[in-house]
C-alpha cells in the first residue's frame, strides 16, 4: 500500500504466567498495521487475545517482545513527551456506552475533560466551543452539553463516548466492540458516523469486533486473530471474497445472514459436506 | 484447594507470628521486671537474679525472643504480677465460661438470624420486612452494656432470671471438662444444669442482640442479591416450589457470604463478652482481662490479648476452610476468597 | 441416525406443520402492567399469539420492545407484572392458575432458557443435580433422574455426560453450560419451549452449533419453540413464523420468507436494512432516526410514528391495529403498509 501506516504493530508476544498451569501466550508474534486514514478490522472472539493487544497498543500492558511504532516513533523507547503526544492522538472507545461514562459528570465535563488533563484548552468558553463542535459532529446538540448521561439512550451515549474521543483531535481512534452493545436500528448509525468520520477528517481507526458483518461493511482490511496468533490478514474484500485460514471459513460459515433463502442454502451445503 | 488452604494457612501463621511479636515487643517496652515478677513478691535480689537466669532473661533480645516463642508454644504465656501464677493456669480456669458464653450467643445468632433474614428476604417490601429492618437497626444500634443494665433492672425485682454470677451458691458442680453446664449434665446433677441454663439466659441474649441484627441483615441482603441472579428464574421455570427455590438455590450461595460474617463476628463477641461479663459478674476470659487491666496486671493483660487474637485467628481460617465445603469454587481454586 | 439426518436436512421452510392441528400456545390480547415509583406503567399491551406443535416463532424487537416480557409472562414468572388478557397452553387457560397448578406445567410441557448460560446455572451445583431437577421435583427416583438426565445431556452433544454431571458450571466452557441450560429445560420432555436470546451471549460458532443442536432437537421432538431474538440473521436460519414487537405491541407477523421479502411495516424494512450482510459488498446502511419510544411515553397514536418515514400527522393520534393482509398469513399494524417491495 502507498499510504503510510499510522500505527504497526510489530511481532508482538505475551505470556502470561498463571498459576500452577504452564505459562499461556496471550499473544504470538502479532503483526498489525493500520495504514493512514482507513479503517483496519481487528476480528477475534473471545479469548483470542485481542483485549490484551487492545492493552498493549494503548502501553496499557508491556508486550514481552515486538514494537508498537506509532506515526513512526517505536513506542517501546518513547520518551515522556512522545508518550504524551501519543495519549493525545490515540483516543480509545469502549464497549460498554452504559459503565464508561461517569453517571456523576455531565456530558460537557466527560467530553471536555481530555482537554484539561492535555491542558489543550484551559479556557472555559472556548473548550465550550469544542466540546459543542465535537457534539454536534457526532449527531448530537450543543445544548445536550448540561445533561447526565443518564438520560440518554445506549446509542447516544455511544455517541458522547466518541465526541470524547475526537474533541481531541486524535489520529487514531481505537474501538473496542463499539456497536455489540447497541440495538440494531441504533448500531447502523454508529457505524455510519464512524464511515463518515473516516471520509470527512481522514482519521485511522482500529476496529475490533466479533461481528463478521459489521467488520465487511465498514473496514478497508481485515486482520483475524486466533488464539493469540494472526491467521489471516489483507483486504477487506479479498478476506471475504476468498477466505485462505480454515478459521476464518469456520467464521464466516457460522455467521447467520438475515435471509431466509440464504440461511437454507447454507444449511444445505453444509450437510452436503 | 490445596493452595487455597496453604495461603490461608500460612497467612494464619503470619498473622498469629506478628501479634506475638507485638505483644513481645510491649513486653520488653512496658516498664517492669519480669524476672520480678515471676521470683514472687517475698524474692531476695538474689532470687530474683537466679530467675532471670533461669527464664533466659539475661540473654539478647533475638534469643529471649526465640524463648519466649519456645515458651509460647509450650503453653506458658508468663506470669501474674497479682496471682502469681501462671497466666495459662488461670486463663484455662476461667476459659470454659467464656466459650460457654460464646458458643451459645453464636447458636442462638444463627438459629434466629438466618431464617429471619430468609423469611424477611422471601418477603422483600413487606410488613415482616419492614419492621425487621426497623428492629435491626434498633438492635444493632443498642449499646451492649446498656442493654445488659436495663435488662437487670428491668429483672431485678421479678427474680424470673438471676441476674448475675453463672450458678446460685447452692448448688456445686464437680469439675470434669471445666464447663459448668456440660459438666452438671455429665455428673447427673439436673438442677444445677438448669440453673447454670438460667444464669447463661440474659449474658447470651444481650451478646447476641447485635449479632443478630448483623446476621439478619447480611443473610436478607446476600439472598436478595441470589433471588436477583437469572439461575433463580431457571428454577422457578424447572416448576420448583418457592420454599426449593429459597433454601436449595438461594440459601447455599447467599450462605458463603453470610459465613464469613458470622467468622468475623467471632472477633467482635470475644469484646462484647468482655463487657457482658463485667456487667453480669461472670467469671470468664472477658472478666479477667478486665480486672487485670485495673489491677495494672501488664502480662496478664498481655497474655489475655494473644490468647484472644490467636482464636480470632483460627476462627477466621476456620470459617475460610469452611467456604470450601459451601462453595465448589473455592474447592477447585477457581476463586479467591478475600475476606 | 439416517431419517435424523434426513430430516434435519429438511429446512425450516419446507417443513409444513399441519394448519388444522390445534395450537399448543395461544395468547390473546395479553396486556402486563408493572408497578414504577410514578404509577402503573403499561409494557406490553394487546399481544395475540398463536404456535402450534412443531412450530418455531420468533419473537423479534430491539431492547425495550416486550419481548422478554412477554416470554416470561407466558411463564408466569415474575408476580410483580400484573396480566391480563388470555394465555391458553394445551387447552387450559394459564392466566389466573394457583400457583401450584402453574408449576406442574413449568419445566414439564412448557419451559424456558436464558440469554446468560452462567448466570443462569446455579454456581453451587453440580450439573447433575440441575438437569435431574425438573424430573426430582415431579418425585422421579434419583437414580431414573440421573439417568434420564444423562440421556439428555448425551443427546445434546455434552461429551462424557455420566463423568461431567459431578462438575459445576464454572468448569464448563460458554457453549457447554447452555447446552447443559438446554438439557434441564428438555430432560421433562416439554411440548413448548420459549428460548429467550439463548445465543446472544455466545461466540459465531459456538451460536451456530447451539442453534443447529436446538434445530435438530426440535424436529426429533416435534417440540414448538418460541425463539426471543434481536438477531435477524438468527431468525431467518431458524424461524418458521416472526411476530415483530415495536414499543410493547405486536407491529407485523409473518412466515419468515415474506417477512424478509416483502416487510409490511415501515419499521421492519427499517430493520432489515440496517444490519449489514455478511454476503454482499458495503452498501450503505440505511440507519433509521432516532431510538425506540419507552412504553410509558407511547403516543396514543402508533409508537413508530415519530420515526416512521411515512407517517402522516394522524398516525401520531390514530393507533393501527394488527390486521390480516389480502393473504392471511401475514398480518400487520400500520396505517399505510408497503405494498410491494420498493427496492
Amino acid at each position: 500500500m502507498n499510504t503510510p501506516d499510522i500505527l504497526t504493530v510489530r511481532s508482538i508476544t505475551k505470556t502470561f504466567a498463571s498459576r500452577g498451569r504452564p505459562a499461556a501466550k496471550a499473544l504470538d508474534a502479532v503483526n498489525l498495521s493500520v495504514s493512514e486514514g482507513s479503517i483496519a478490522g481487528l476480528v477475534g472472539e473471545s479469548g483470542s487475545g485481542k483485549s490484551t493487544l487492545i492493552r498493549c497498543i494503548m502501553g496499557l500492558e508491556r508486550p514481552d517482545t515486538g514494537t508498537i511504532i506509532f506515526d513512526g516513533t517505536d513506542m517501546s523507547v518513547a520518551g515522556r513527551e512522545e508518550w504524551r503526544k501519543f495519549r493525545q492522538q490515540v483516543q480509545l472507545v469502549f464497549q460498554d456506552p452504559f459503565s464508561s461514562l461517569d453517571p456523576r459528570m455531565t456530558v460537557e465535563s466527560t467530553v471536555g475533560e481530555g482537554l484539561v488533563i492535555h491542558k489543550k484548552s484551559m479556557v472555559k468558553n472556548h473548550r465550550r466551543e469544542l466540546v459543542a463542535t465535537a457534539l454536534e459532529s457526532v449527531g448530537l446538540s450543543a445544548s445536550d452539553m448540561n445533561r447526565y448521561p443518564r438520560s440518554f439512550s445506549g446509542g447516544q451515549r455511544q455517541r458522547i463516548a466518541i465526541a470524547r474521543a475526537i474533541v481531541m483531535r486524535p489520529r487514531l481512534l481505537v474501538c473496542d466492540e463499539p456497536v455489540s452493545a447497541l440495538d440494531v436500528s441504533v448500531q447502523a448509525q454508529v457505524i455510519n458516523l464512524l464511515k463518515s468520520m473516516q471520509a470527512e477528517s481522514n482519521i485511522s481507526i482500529l476496529f475490533i469486533a466479533h461481528d463478521l458483518a459489521v467488520v465487511r461493511h465498514l473496514c478497508d482490511s481485515v486482520s483475524v486473530l486466533e488464539h493469540g496468533k494472526i491467521v489471516e490478514s489483507g483486504r477487506s474484500t479479498e478476506i471475504f471474497g476468498n477466505p485462505q485460514a480454515d478459521y476464518t471459513r469456520s467464521l464466516i460459515a457460522a455467521s447467520p445472514i438475515p435471509d431466509p433463502a440464504v440461511q437454507r442454502e447454507k444449511s444445505r451445503s453444509s450437510l452436503a459436506q | 484447594m490445596l493452595r487455597f488452604v496453604g495461603r490461608r494457612a500460612l497467612f494464619t501463621l503470619l498473622s498469629l507470628f506478628s501479634l506475638v511479636t507485638i505483644v513481645f515487643m510491649l513486653i520488653k517496652i512496658i516498664p517492669g521486671d519480669e524476672a520480678k515478677v515471676a521470683a514472687g513478691d517475698a524474692a531476695t535480689p538474689e532470687m530474683v537474679e537466679a530467675t532471670r537466669v533461669r527464664l533466659g532473661l539475661d540473654q539478647p533480645v533475638p534469643v529471649q525472643f526465640l524463648a519466649y516463642i519456645w515458651r509460647l508454644l509450650h503453653g506458658d504465656l508468663g506470669t501474674s504480677t497479682t496471682t502469681f501464677q501462671p497466666i495459662s493456669t488461670n486463663l484455662s480456669a476461667v476459659l470454659p465460661f467464656t466459650l460457654e458464653l460464646i458458643a451459645l450467643a453464636m447458636m442462638t445468632t444463627v438459629i434466629v438470624a438466618i431464617p429471619v433474614g430468609m423469611l424477611m428476604a422471601a418477603n422483600r417490601g413487606g410488613p415482616v420486612d419492614l419492621f425487621g429492618r426497623v428492629l435491626t437497626v434498633v438492635m444493632a444500634g443498642m449499646p451492649v452494656f446498656w442493654v445488659g443494665f436495663m435488662l437487670q433492672l428491668a429483672l431485678s425485682s421479678t427474680h424470673t432470671l438471676p441476674i448475675s454470677g453463672s450458678l446460685s451458691v447452692q448448688y456445686s458442680v464437680q469439675q470434669v471438662t471445666g464447663f459448668v453446664t456440660l459438666d452438671a449434665l455429665l455428673t447427673g446433677n439436673d438442677s444445677a444444669f438448669r440453673d447454670a441454663l438460667t444464669h447463661l439466659v440474659l449474658p447470651v441474649l444481650v451478646l447476641a442482640t447485635p449479632q443478630i441484627a448483623v446476621i439478619i441483615r447480611t443473610m436478607r441482603t446476600s439472598l436478595l442479591g441470589e433471588l436477583d441472579e437469572d439461575y433463580i428464574l431457571m428454577a422457578q421455570s424447572k416448576g420448583a416450589s418457592r420454599s426449593r427455590i429459597l433454601i436449595r438455590h438461594g440459601f447455599r450461595n447467599a450462605a458463603v457470604p453470610t459465613v464469613t460474617m458470622i467468622g468475623l463476628q467471632v472477633g467482635y463477641m470475644i469484646g462484647g463478652a468482655v463487657i457482658v461479663e463485667s456487667v453480669f459478674a461472670r467469671p470468664g476470659v472477658g472478666a479477667y482481662l478486665t480486672s487485670s487491666v485495673v489491677q495494672k496486671d501488664t502480662f496478664a493483660v498481655l497474655g489475655a490479648v494473644l490468647f484472644i487474637g490467636a482464636v480470632v485467628l483460627i476462627t477466621s481460617f476456620l470459617v475460610d476452610m469452611f467456604q470450601i465445603v459451601i462453595d465448589p469454587r473455592v474447592r477447585r481454586g477457581q476463586l479467591e476468597v478475600t475476606a | 441416525m439416517m431419517t435424523e439426518a434426513r430430516t434435519a436436512a429438511l429446512p425450516s421452510g419446507e417443513r409444513s406443520p399441519a394448519t388444522e392441528v390445534a395450537p399448543i400456545l395461544e395468547v390473546r390480547d395479553l396486556a402486563i402492567d408493572t408497578g414504577t415509583s410514578r404509577g402503573p406503567m403499561r409494557l406490553v399491551e394487546n399481544v395475540n399469539l398463536s404456535i402450534r406443535p412443531g412450530e418455531r416463532l420468533a419473537l423479534v424487537g430491539e431492547s425495550g420492545s416486550g419481548k422478554s416480557v412477554t416470554a416470561r409472562a407466558i411463564m408466569q414468572l415474575d408476580p410483580s407484572m400484573r396480566l391480563t388478557g388470555s394465555v391458553r397452553f394445551a387447552g387450559t387457560e394459564l392466566l389466573g392458575l394457583p400457583e401450584r397448578s402453574l408449576r406442574s406445567y413449568r419445566g414439564s410441557r412448557l419451559s424456558m432458557v436464558f440469554q446468560d448460560p452462567l448466570r443462569s446455572l446455579n454456581p453451587t451445583m453440580t450439573i447433575g443435580e440441575q438437569v435431574a431437577e425438573p424430573l426430582r421435583i415431579r418425585g422421579v427416583s434419583r437414580r431414573e433422574a440421573w439417568r434420564r438426565a444423562q440421556a439428555t445431556l448425551d443427546q445434546l452433544g455434552v461429551a462424557n455426560a455420566g463423568h461431567r454431571m459431578r462438575s459445576y458450571p464454572f468448569e464448563f466452557s460458554g457453549g457447554m453450560r447452555q447446552r447443559v441450560a438446554l438439557a434441564i429445560a428438555l430432560v421433562a420432555e416439554p411440548a413448548l419451549l420459549i428460548a429467550d436470546e439463548p445465543t446472544t451471549a455466545l461466540d459465531t460458532r459456538v451460536q451456530d452449533r447451539v442453534l443447529k443442536l436446538m434445530d435438530t432437537i426440535a424436529l426429533e421432538r416435534g417440540l414448538a419453540v418460541i425463539l426471543i431474538t434481536h438477531d435477524l440473521g438468527v431468525v431467518a436460519g431458524f424461524a418458521d413464523r416472526v411476530a415483530v414487537m415495536y414499543s410493547g405491541r405486536l407491529i407485523e407477523e409473518a412466515p419468515v420468507d415474506d417477512l424478509y421479502r416483502a416487510p409490511k411495516h415501515p419499521y421492519t424494512r427499517g430493520l432489515l436494512d440496517a444490519v449489514p450482510r455478511l454476503d454482499t459488498d458495503a452498501r450503505t446502511l440505511a440507519a433509521m432516526p432516532g431510538t425506540p419510544v419507552s412504553p410509558d411515553a407511547r403516543p396514543p397514536g402508533c409508537a413508530f410514528a415519530d420515526r416512521c418515514p411515512v407517517r402522516v400527522d394522524d398516525c401520531l393520534s390514530v393507533r393501527p391495529v394488527l390486521l390480516p393482509m389480502a393473504d392471511a398469513a401475514h398480518a400487520v399494524a400500520c396505517h399505510f403498509p408497503i405494498e410491494r417491495e420498493s427496492k
